[in-house]
């Protein structure tokens, strides 16, 4: 067994670092009610308690445009763009769904992304909704069950070109992707005649278009369901069933059109020997390790727990993330407060941080655009920047400048943004007031605000909006000095504004 | 970079090289840079001021493997039937391409680069690969950017470059990399020291707009200025791992937006510059233009265009019903527009013979197509190095072609280390000797020796 955190080494600051890092911020209140639940049943609540029943994304249903025929028109009866719409949508779940749901929706979402500029556009929402709700409703299920589900994904199949793939004219794309990124790993064992394999043993498999150079499938597209789906091809032609060799075992050919058959391809097949590879396992608790604790995981426990999510749990991941959450390492003091958030946690931490709702759908596209994260265009098939070393593409010297920018949309309530389009770049002034639980109020009360008060409102800031850091002796006097003449220079408001976005462009507001 | 859990890390970084603390007390610029050759002295007296002889090297990575085959076509060479029966659809003829020499043509799209070739300043290295060919785009990326056909460095070659001349400048103070990814290249990382500014949009690059008010509120930027990064940001419990970097990338973002704006704003009044492509790489190639023209003391930019992992729907038919058009005569053409424009812009501002532009990719694509009209990942393939100080011609054996001979389930062999480009430029462009040269690319000095594409 790994080593798990003794009971007795339960604390204040490990239930604060278990909660933000299983969701994506978290208040006094939270960590306090956590920590005195202890370790056992805190790790529980983590993992249970803070996901509910699994219809909770029910809450957040489809725009009713979803299935429409003409969203490039934009959703009828809305100014709104359906990339905007999208992206609330998104956003809003990743604030308000429930926490670890939401963070491993956001892990999915990462994992196996698809790009809305290699969709049809009759099609685009239709399989990014698909694709997104696959994500969330697997977000805290089983894995394998998740990437079986991904091999049927209508936007996925486009993505990476399996609707092109047929026999004797393979398309490596989709049969490369589905070891080296989404189960296996790059390392994970593979050879290229395997690669080869796989792309064979999914030939045959395709979801629709309306494009009418895409023989053979317009004749058949009026017989199909709206909103589409993937299928398997009719043309067994284009399906290769041959006998072939994959990770060294053999897949027996069959006649297609036999009608005791079950098989339409060798996919299910393929897909159960990749699950039943060491490596399978180990990958996704490598990458998993990476986004909920540190760039560089210990060895041994990716082993270790690799071997238990695949035997044991059978790759459901829940009890995958309690072994995590349980984990000695995970509570290391060098992994507390020590990963850069990404722009998703950035986003959410400055909202729950300022008790604060998301701004218009508009601004919250430019923003999540800003931050790099554009949840309809990933930058490749192996998504969004991960962590390096110490460092971390998420934080390029303008993102952090954006970042740091970023809190006086909902301090001074303008702010300007940057639309992109083309090449061409503009400035726009946008004058927002974001839903806000009289955010003035929450963040520093009334009775913080005297000028004598002016070091229990830095306790209360930092440890709202700074938990695992505390602010230096040199620091505080820094913001007292300026307090002093800001207190005497600026109405009440804008004093206590000032401090806490100064507080917020630290560098430590970046951690989690 | 994707970089695996069996990873190891790579041997320990040379040490004490360089000129070891050159670039103190420089700290206070942001954006300085321009490292290499005879340009570190002057910079370093002249406190930031470009060396008008100094180097500049433009990397230009083809994201997603290029398709050279296409690119540098062999039309009417001892392999051509192997290029004509291995691809119906997407092979061109003699006819359609411009013809370079040997039997190889351009394709047609790149009519600008071929007027580079014409006039003496474009290279092209056929058959560049390396020894651990993979097919995975992102391992791919990483040996190129590592110098290292194991991927496991973990750091990039110019990043140990920099390291080496200026051993002590820390942090992000000596180039730009322009970046049209979200993150920075590996290319410029060495261990804790992330040492590149990533810029995708330079206008975005700002916390002040020329009124001194947006797009920060008022008040906020008085708050930068009086103190924030000594008063606070300095002043932080003594930090290491991820909040020390991100105190460095913070600082370096604070002082190196002032330099970028101050060159933007002085070069962007000039009416009598080309026109660049509206596609990303010609803005992003515009930009550069203008961090030059501006005065930026840089030596590297890094920037990519994205779009070349063309499995599928590579060629659409032209109105003559040619293979001419679609995803990757486009992508072709809007790279010599930029480029184009590019060499034009440097040669009126009088600077071409300082800048070598290197065009590459992570691998090329397999020289039998697939069956969606497109080709799948490949290995070795073609590298173009422009300059006013290239020498056309061409460096490297095209592979061969031949059945017997492809790798990778039918991909192209190398005939060329790409290594040896990486060494030309830090011998003959950066001006190191061949022993350091060979130890920050870690290979034995007896190998991998330069090639000749640029004049000494």
């Amino acid at each position: 067994m790994f080593g798990t955190l003794k009971n007795s080494a339960w604390s204040y600051p490990k239930a604060g670092h278990l909660l933000n890092r299983a969701s994506m911020a978290s208040t006094r209140d939270e960590r306090i009610a956590l920590y005195e639940l202890g370790r056992d049943q805190g790790v529980e609540a983590a993992v249970d308690s803070l996901v509910g029943a699994a219809d909770d994304w029910d809450n957040f249903p489809f725009p009713s445009w979803w299935d429409s025929k003409d969203v490039e028109t934009g959703p009828a009866d809305s100014t709104v763009g359906s990339g905007d719409q999208f992206i609330q949508w998104y956003s809003q779940q990743l604030l308000e769904a429930n926490p670890l749901g939401a963070k491993m929706f956001k892990f999915f979402v990462d994992h196996v992304p698809i790009n809305s500029s290699l969709l049809i556009q009759q099609h685009r929402y239709i399989y990014f909704f698909q694709h997104f709700d696959r994500c969330r409703r697997h977000a805290l299920g089983n894995f394998k069950s998740f990437i079986e589900g991904v091999s049927w994904d209508g936007g996925m199949i486009w993505m990476l070109d399996l609707k092109n793939s047929i026999r004797d004219n393979l398309n490596e794309n989709f049969g490369r992707e589905l070891m080296e990124l989404f189960t296996l790993g790059v390392n994970g064992g593979y050879t290229e005649d395997d690669v080869v394999a796989c792309s064979r043993a999914f030939t045959g498999r395709t979801a629709p278009t309306q494009q009418p150079d895409d023989w053979p499938y317009t004749p058949f597209l009026n017989d199909r369901e709206w909103p589409p789906q993937s299928w398997p091809d009719h043309y067994y032609l284009y399906i290769d069933t041959d006998e072939m060799t994959f990770l060294g075992e053999t897949l027996t050919g069959f006649t297609p059109d036999d009608e005791e058959e079950e098989r339409t391809n060798h996919g299910p097949e393929v897909l159960d020997l990749i699950f039943k590879q060491p490596a399978c396992g180990e990958y996704l608790v490598w990458k998993l390790w990476r986004y909920f604790v540190a760039p560089e995981p210990p060895e041994g426990l990716v082993k270790e727990l690799g071997k238990r999510f695949r035997t044991l749990h059978d790759y459901e991941l829940r009890p995958l993330l309690k072994d995590i959450f349980m984990s000695e390492a995970f509570y290391a003091p060098e992994n507390i407060g020590n990963q850069i958030k990404d722009a998703g946690d950035f986003l959410v931490s400055c909202m729950k941080g300022l008790g604060v709702g998301l701004p218009s759908p508009r601004v919250t596209y430019l923003t999540l655009e800003s931050l790099g994260y554009n949840a309809l265009l990933p930058p490749s098939i192996a998504g969004w920047p991960e962590p390096e070393g110490e460092g971390n593409g998420w934080l390029g010297a303008e993102k952090t400048l954006f970042r740091v920018n970023l809190p006086l949309l909902w301090l001074e309530e303008t702010f300007v943004m940057f639309d992109r389009s083309g090449g061409t770049t503009t400035r726009n002034l946008y004058s927002e007031k974001p839903p806000s639980d009289f955010l003035l109020d929450r963040v520093a009360p009334g009775h913080f605000r005297g000028r004598r008060q002016i070091n229990l409102l830095l306790d209360e800031l930092n440890d709202r909006l700074l938990p695992f850091h505390r602010l230096s002796t040199r620091q505080r006097d820094f913001l007292i000095e300026n307090d002093e003449r800001n207190y005497r220079e600026l109405d009440k408001e804008s004093r206590i504004r000032e401090l806490i976005r100064v507080i917020m462009a630290l560098p430590e507001f970046q951690l989690q | 970079m994707k970089s695996s859990i069996f990873d190891q890390a790579g041997p320990p970084l040379p040490q004490g090289l360089g000129r070891r603390g050159f670039l103190k007390g420089l700290g206070g610029l942001g954006v300085m840079g321009g490292v290499g050759g005879g340009f570190l002295p002057s910079l370093a007296t002249a406190g930031g001021e470009p060396d008008p002889e100094g180097p500049i090297f433009v990397l230009i990575h083809q994201a997603g493997g290029n398709d050279t085959l296409n690119t540098v076509i062999p039309v009417d060479t001892a392999d051509s039937s192997h290029y004509y029966l291995g691809r119906p659809d997407l092979a061109l003829n003699a006819g359609e391409v411009l013809p370079l020499q040997d039997g190889l043509g351009f394709h047609p799209g790149l009519a600008q680069l071929k007027g580079l070739w014409d006039s003496g300043d474009l290279a092209i290295i056929n058959g560049v690969g390396n020894p651990n060919a993979v097919l995975s785009h992102f391992r791919s990326i990483d040996i190129w950017e590592g110098a290292d056909p194991a991927a496991s460095t973990g750091s990039g070659w110019l990043g140990r470059y920099f390291e080496h001349q200026c051993e002590g400048a820390g942090e992000f103070d000596s180039k730009i990399g322009i970046d049209v990814r979200t993150a920075a290249s590996l290319a410029f990382r060495t261990p804790g020291n992330d040492a590149a500014l990533t810029i995708q949009n330079p206008q975005f690059f700002d916390y002040l707009s020329a009124e001194g008010t947006l797009p920060l509120a008022p008040g906020f930027d008085e708050v930068l200025r009086k103190g924030f990064v000594s008063g606070l940001v300095d002043r932080g419990n003594p930090s290491s791992g991820a909040l020390e970097y991100v105190t460095s990338t913070l600082k370096a973002a604070l002082g190196g937006s002032d330099a970028v704006q101050s060159a933007l704003t002085t070069a962007a009044e000039d009416e009598d510059e080309p026109a660049f492509p509206g596609s990303a790489i010609g803005v992003s190639l515009r930009n550069v233009a203008r961090y030059i023209g501006g005065g930026m003391p840089t030596s590297t930019y890094f920037l990519t265009q994205g779009g070349y992992d063309t499995h599928g729907g590579q060629y659409l038919l032209d109105s003559a019903g040619r293979p001419l058009a679609g995803k990757h005569a486009g992508l072709l053409s809007s790279l010599d527009g930029a480029v184009g424009a590019f060499a034009t812009e440097m040669k009126r501002q009088g600077v071409w013979d300082r800048v070598v532009v290197m065009v590459y990719s992570e691998f090329s694509r397999k020289i039998v197509q697939n069956g969606s009209g497109g080709t799948d990942h490949g290995a070795a393939g073609a590298v173009l190095i422009a300059g006013g100080q290239t020498q056309s011609g061409l460096y490297g054996a095209y592979p061969s072609l031949a059945p017997e001979d492809r790798i990778l389930n039918g991909s192209m062999p190398m005939t060329t280390d790409f290594r040896r480009i990486y060494r030309t430029i830090l011998e003959r462009w950066y001006g190191l000797s061949a022993t350091d040269a060979a130890t920050l690319l870690r290979i034995p000095v007896s190998e991998h020796q330069p090639l000749d594409f640029l004049t000494s």
